[in-house]
């Protein structure tokens, strides 16, 4: 099942808080093409998915979510991929009250269809090489098959992917399926201890609304596909 | 949802005292709307807030008294001691003029400020010369309204050049939403956006098209160690982009604060393939940064120990010469250069000897002369540059060894 949606908020008012509407009226952009480049040294993948959006001179308001996958929501970037010196992100806004989910304010200096590419990180996606041999009578050749088992454990489906199996280490400074975890951008540096104990003398009062981390209870799902 | 409320009393003096105590239930007051916020992110803890809004005051009199001007929030991260009230200006006339003495006065100013028992509030005391409305300043430090940076970076095919985005993230679990309100990080454009609350902005700062770099390899024995038991005179070769912040090599607006760095590099087929991440250090104006690529699997160097002897100067005094040989290949398609540390102290240290503080050495006669030298962390460390060519074009020719000594005696040893 797709969980994935890109959306164009029709009403889009320039002046409010995107994030606090509840009614929306949208438009659903279907995928056009999308490619999945799998790393097995970490449990990462870059998707890399094209749309067609329509957009109208001056702001637009484009939704993206993404609810119960593990996409890494640091990591979602939207990128036209016609008329790019007319199109462009004013910022991303991750609304508070729903988890998984941004909203680009899109400045637009043209009206009509274009295709765009969203690209993120998700994990949940992996490769293994297994490999079948035949051999001759005389033991002297050989036939040699490479299959390519892919798992899909990321919560969302990928129909007719463009796939790229990566061998070797890349580096990465925190886990995907950690920040998929988190809501949002990160939360800036840890206290220091000047600063705690300014806290513990009691004149702060922290916000009785504190971001929460989301558990995602997703259903493991496990396919496989031989290539 | 608002949460801090300034709130104007327009009831007598002798009233609104009452209204400082626990006990007062009733009060009529006027609550001035936030004309202008701005806030200041310089710093990633503490962010000031100052906002503007319009007081309307009644005349003081020795009957009436001053004006009360009440300041209160809840579920909010704001410093109680760092809340500051200034008179600005004053309307006349439909204008706002700046605030004027009248008989060695100000017109308008801040008498004291009184701090209710158990509750988040402050009430300013003001003096007004006459009934005027009053453009005033309130400013705060608040917590949980904060910022991070992060960095995009695309090389080129040829690794010669990045496209370099800066994103400032803005943060904001402080309690309390600001409408629309100028942020300023110090550097940079200032913003003009809604901030709201327990909400999450993702900004571009800046954009640097055409951002010199240079890909380094590096090879140091004594921090990286043993490549793997199977080659055990081979050590790890890092790779880095480095960066310098000047206008020269198209960067050189501001300092580079720290934040995640995510590179990519141009697949030569209009997308992106993505190399890695690293944490990007603070950059001040032309400083270095680099970035961490991770391993290289292209550039094998290994370091054999040809020369190694003492020789006796006097009593247990000893000069240490050694012949460090390197063999390296490149079996990348384009040249590079490698950058080789020695630590002249921990090889002194290997061979049984303390140094005391940094070794005195100088460079023996056999070392090869394609070696260039260069001291960036002092003379006891130095790095030997070694310029490697291109594997040959022919896939079945063979890579070329490159092998270079480093020649060395460390001197007056105990």
């Amino acid at each position: 099942m797709k969980r994935i949606f890109i959306t164009i908020i029709v009403l889009a008012a320039v002046s409010s808080v995107a994030g606090a509407k509840n009614v929306d009226l949208v438009t659903l952009p279907a995928r056009q093409t999308v490619q999945l480049t799998i790393y097995n040294s970490e449990d990462l993948t870059l998707a890399r998915e094209t749309r067609y959006i329509t957009l109208k001179k001056g702001r637009n308001q484009l939704q993206f979510s993404w609810a119960n996958t593990l996409i890494d929501p640091t990591s979602v970037e939207f990128r036209p991929l016609e008329q790019a010196d007319k199109i462009e992100v004013a910022d991303t806004v991750f609304p508070g009250q729903k988890p998984q989910h941004l909203i680009w304010n899109i400045d637009s200096k043209i009206e009509g269809q274009v295709k765009v590419e969203v690209s993120y990180f998700t994990s949940g996606l992996t490769w293994q090489m297994d490999y079948v041999t035949t051999t001759d009578p005389e033991e002297k050749a050989m036939k040699f098959r490479g299959y390519v088992r892919v798992f899909n454990n990321s919560g969302e489906e990928y129909e007719n992917a463009e796939i790229r199996l990566i061998v070797g280490t890349i580096n990465l400074v925190e886990k995907i399926a950690e920040l998929a975890r988190r809501r949002g951008i990160p939360m800036p540096q840890p206290l220091t201890e000047d600063y705690k104990r300014w806290l513990s003398t009691g004149r702060f009062k922290w916000p009785t609304s504190l971001p929460r981390v989301r558990n995602l209870s997703r259903s493991p799902k496990r396919s496989s596909r031989k290539a | 949802m608002k949460r801090v409320i300034v709130i104007a009393s327009v009831l007598a003096a002798a009233v609104l005292l009452a209204a400082q105590t626990a006990s007062a239930r009733i009060k009529l007051a006027t609550l001035p709307e936030r004309e202008r916020v701005e806030i200041q992110l310089d710093n990633g803890r503490f962010t000031l807030v100052e906002e503007e809004r319009i007081v309307p005051l009644l005349k003081s009199t020795a009957k009436t008294g001053n004006n009360m001007i009440d300041f209160s929030w809840s579920n909010t991260g704001i410093d109680k001691d760092s809340i500051q009230f200034r008179p600005l200006a004053v309307r006349e006339g439909g204008k706002f003029r700046p605030i004027k003495e009248i008989e060695g006065q100000e017109e308008v100013s801040v008498i004291n400020v009184g701090y209710p028992p158990n509750e988040n509030s402050l009430v300013w005391e003001v003096y007004a010369a006459e009934a005027c409305a009053v453009k005033v300043r309130v400013s705060y430090l608040i917590n949980n309204l904060t910022r991070t940076f992060s960095y995009r970076a695309v090389a080129n095919k040829d690794e010669t050049e990045l496209v370099l985005r800066k994103y400032i993230n803005l943060w904001n679990y402080s309690g309390e939403e600001f409408g629309l309100a100028g942020m300023w990080a110090g550097f940079g454009p200032k913003f003009l956006k809604l901030v709201g609350q327990q909400e999450e902005l993702k900004m571009l700062l800046e954009k640097f098209d055409k951002v010199a770099v240079e890909k380094t390899f590096t090879f140091d024995w004594y921090t990286h160690g043993q490549l793997n038991p199977a080659k055990p005179l081979a050590s790890r070769i890092l790779m880095h982009y480095k960066l310098i912040n000047d206008e020269k090599h198209g960067l050189g607006k501001f300092p580079l604060q720290p934040g995640k760095a995510r590179i990519f590099i141009d697949d030569g087929h209009g997308g992106e393939a993505f190399l890695g991440e690293d944490w990007a250090q603070l950059t001040p104006l032309d400083g270095e940064m680099k970035l961490y690529l991770g391993e290289s699997r292209d550039v094998i160097c290994t370091r054999i120990i040809e020369k190694n002897e003492r020789h006796p100067i006097r009593g247990n005094l000893f000069d240490h010469e050694l012949i460090i040989k390197y063999e390296i290949e490149n079996y990348k398609d384009k040249p590079c250069t490698l950058d080789i540390i020695e630590q002249i102290n921990r090889v002194a240290q290997q061979y049984g000897t303390d140094p005391h503080g940094d070794a005195e050495w100088e460079r023996g006669g056999e070392t090869s002369k394609e070696i260039e030298f260069s001291y960036p962390t002092g003379r006891a460390t130095p790095v030997l540059h070694v310029k490697l060519p291109a594997r040959p074009k022919d896939k079945d020719k063979k890579v070329e060894k490159v092998v270079v000594k480093f020649h060395f005696t460390i001197k007056n040893l105990w």
